[in-house]
């Protein structure tokens, strides 16, 4: 009689451990243009808005005609670092990639490579002297020096109350004469969200 | 001795006051509503340029070396800045302002001078897919935006 019950307990057990991981899961393919807000955090709408503000602020300003006119050739810029001082971890390299593969579509700024990836060019280059033909082997000593960096920081501030929240992200980019230290375009985009739980 | 309290509609004077402050306000209401529309549907997408109406717009002489062609991105942002990217890729970042049907984008001048430019579009018809304007600024012309 106990054996039976329990053959049925456990039957029970297994078909709803069953039921439970045939669970229904919908996955659907979305536009990634498309505003979608889970949690209300930092998420790539935000991430898109900064890149699209920033490089359109940053192209449209007058320190690049101004540069063009004196130097007679595009500006050559280097990312540098982008702090993030905000309560979430935010990937600055999202929004960043995008300012750069805008800066060089537009033929109107040249991009330099940042430390990392520099390094890993230089590696290779000097793996070459010892390896490479002469004829294929590339020259040290050519790089292309930058005339700006592109610093910048990210802060967010946030008041909640009870179930309600107010974030504030506020993301300032700046671009610096390598040379002089002067800044010649400061560009900034704040992204305001009220969240209610 | 207890006093019986004033109903103040039973005074034909507090009545009409009232009626006449509530029916001044509803266009103000209606007014505040229509923009809030407006708005929205402005921010809610980024517009592609997809017919100018007229051939000057496209022309880079007439148009101060920013021209609009098919294909053009235009988008407007929560926190009224608007972005505007040319075939040429040639930027205009700047402020948008609302009033009405007119719509105002104060940019940067396109040359080396520390100065702002306004454009002045006229808002022919909104929805959520359409965007169509009428630039009020010389050559005009007439835009479609989807």
């Amino acid at each position: 009689m106990l054996m039976t019950t329990l053959k049925q307990i456990t039957g029970l057990v297994f078909m709803v451990l069953l039921v439970a991981s045939c669970a229904t899961r919908k996955v659907t393919r979305v536009d990634p243009a498309e505003q979608i807000d889970l949690s209300g955090r930092w998420n790539d709408v935000d991430s898109r808005q900064v890149a699209e503000q920033m490089m359109h602020d940053a192209l449209s300003k007058p320190w690049l005609e101004r540069f063009t006119g004196r130097q007679e050739r595009p500006p050559v810029v280097i990312v540098g670092v982008v702090i993030n001082r905000s309560h979430e971890h935010i990937e600055a390299e999202t929004f960043i990639k995008d300012i750069e593969r805008e800066f060089v579509n537009s033929g109107r700024v040249r991009v330099v490579e940042n430390d990392f990836f520099r390094e890993k060019l230089r590696e290779e280059r000097a793996q070459q002297q010892v390896n490479a033909s002469l004829a294929t082997q590339k020259r040290l000593a050519r790089e292309l020096g930058a005339d700006f960096m592109l610093l910048g920081t990210i802060n967010s501030t946030v008041d909640q109350y009870r179930k309600e929240k107010v974030v504030n992200y506020k993301i300032n980019l700046e671009l610096v004469n390598l040379e002089s230290t002067e800044k010649v375009w400061i560009g900034d985009k704040e992204i305001k969200k009220y969240i209610k739980n | 001795m207890k006093t019986k309290p004033v109903n103040p509609l039973q005074f034909p004077a507090t009545g009409i006051i009232l009626l006449f402050s509530l029916l001044l306000s509803l266009p103000a209401l209606a007014q505040e509503r229509n923009k809030r529309q407006t708005e929205s549907l402005l921010t809610a997408r980024k517009w592609t340029l997809m017919d100018v109406k007229k051939k000057k717009l496209t022309k880079l002489k007439k148009m101060d070396g920013f021209r609009m062609e098919e294909g053009n991105e235009m988008s407007f942002s929560i926190d009224h800045k608007f972005r505007y990217k040319n075939n040429d890729y040639e930027y205009m970042s700047g402020k948008w302002v609302l009033d009405g049907k007119k719509l105002l984008l104060v940019h940067d001048a396109r040359d080396a001078t520390n100065r702002l430019n306004n454009s002045h579009l006229k808002i022919i018809r909104l929805t959520k897919t359409e965007l169509y304007v009428k630039r009020m600024d010389k050559p005009k012309g007439k835009l479609v935006f989807k």
